[in-house]
């Protein structure tokens, strides 16, 4: 009996003959591991750019976004844990689609990007990668959507061919990614430095559960580990819990608490911090951190204001403003 | 989009005979009694030899990256 080692994540699987990773996609066939999803997306749908949540990227832009089944983390409040927590062969319906079926589609759809998304594209790596260099070579940008709890080898070997994250911190706490992710905190730390290492546009995503990851001394803590680690221009988002799956039993989050995660991360000396799935909360749009001129309103995914100069300068004061505006 | 083929699985008739008999077996039970109707229904549901199961669908034997075989004792 052939047995495999899955060196991708963390995990590191030791995975018998016939049996799959912990994510359900990964398979050993004949001692050879297989991704039984290359191009069987679950999910095909065309988003607003503001939904990965980027909001420093290319702002108002359609993207054509997919996943397919299958997830290395198993949160207990997934939103999509239909999709992440099943194996390929589980999936209701699923399409045939090679890499350059997704180029073209996406092509014809007229996105100028694709993002890999929903569950977590770490699974179906091999499918993100190559349909990343034919989009490339077809002059559209690829963008990852991850919880970032990956390995530095083929996370520095994706960065050439990605050109933005929004990577999830869902705690800066340990015992947090134990008890509510089934993964672990350094991991991800080291992912997020990687990505800043190879020059990926990145945003930061931290969804704040009541009672859980709400504490402002850890908010204060991670705020700062951005603003040493990654840059006071890393834009962080502190979205809204609504229960879900298996974390029911908690209320969403109050517009209130993610009020004070952001005031307090703006004190840590992060530059540009929003409030996600509260419609048409301030906190959601975009403003110059020296004249506090309003640079890009924001209501829900929709962009209600944009006076960014064509190259994205605050018109006031003409600060540039990190982001991919083009 | 035009250009996916989206795959849905259909249910067999052989599955769709045995879903119909085991609802049959479950409206009749409470009345006629259990012994009874799997007299009645039992070699029906079993008369003919099951088709192997299909895979709903081909999965993609693309090889991984990112792996290292080896073998274990035992």
């Amino acid at each position: 009996m052939s047995s495999v080692t899955c060196e991708l994540c963390p995990r590191g699987c030791v995975i018998p003959e016939g049996a799959a990773g912990d994510c359900r996609i990964r398979v050993n066939l004949g001692g050879k591991l297989r991704a039984t999803t290359y191009g069987r997306p679950s999910a095909i749908h065309i988003d607003p750019m503001e939904k990965k949540p980027l909001y420093h990227f290319h702002p108002g832009a359609q993207i054509f976004s997919l996943a397919t089944a299958g997830c290395n983390l198993h949160c207990l409040n997934c939103q999509n844990w239909q999709l992440s927590q099943r194996g390929g062969e589980e999936m209701e319906e699923t399409y045939r689609a090679e890499p350059a079926d997704i180029v073209a589609a996406a092509i014809e759809e007229r996105c100028k990007a694709i993002a890999y998304t929903y569950s977590d594209p770490i699974v179906f790596y091999e499918y993100v990668y190559d349909t990343s260099v034919l989009a490339r070579e077809r002059g559209l940008t690829n963008v990852f959507v991850t919880a970032a709890y990956i390995n530095r080898e083929p996370l520095r070997r994706l960065c050439r061919v990605i050109d933005a994250t929004n990577a999830d911190l869902k705690a800066f706490d340990d015992g947090f990614y134990r008890r509510v992710n089934g993964a672990t905190l350094k991991p991800v730390l080291d992912a997020l430095v990687t990505f800043r290492e190879e020059g990926v546009w990145m945003e930061v995503t931290n969804l704040v559960i009541p009672t859980l990851n709400d504490d402002l001394a850890m908010i204060r803590r991670m705020s700062r580990w951005i603003v040493s680690e990654l840059g006071a221009n890393t834009p962080l988002h502190f979205s809204r819990f609504q229960p879900q799956y298996r974390m029911r039993n908690l209320p969403p989050t109050p517009a209130d608490t993610l009020r004070r995660a952001r005031t307090e991360a703006l004190d840590a000396g992060l530059r540009y911090v929003y409030i996600g799935n509260v419609l048409g909360d301030a906190g959601s749009s975009t403003y110059c951190p020296r004249d506090k001129t309003l640079l890009i309103g924001r209501s829900g995914f929709t962009i209600t204001d944009y006076n960014l100069t064509a190259d994205g300068r605050c018109p006031t004061c003409h600060d540039k403003i990190p982001g991919v505006w083009s | 989009m035009t250009k996916m083929r989206a795959e849905v699985p259909t249910p067999t008739p052989e599955a769709a005979r045995r879903r119909f008999l085991a609802a049959l077996g479950a409206a009749l039970g409470p009345i006629l009694g259990g012994g009874l109707v799997a007299a009645l229904v039992g070699p029906l549901a079993t008369r003919r030899q099951e088709p192997p199961e299909e895979p709903r669908r081909a999965l993609s034997l693309r090889e991984a990256d990112y792996y290292r075989p080896h073998d274990l004792a035992g």
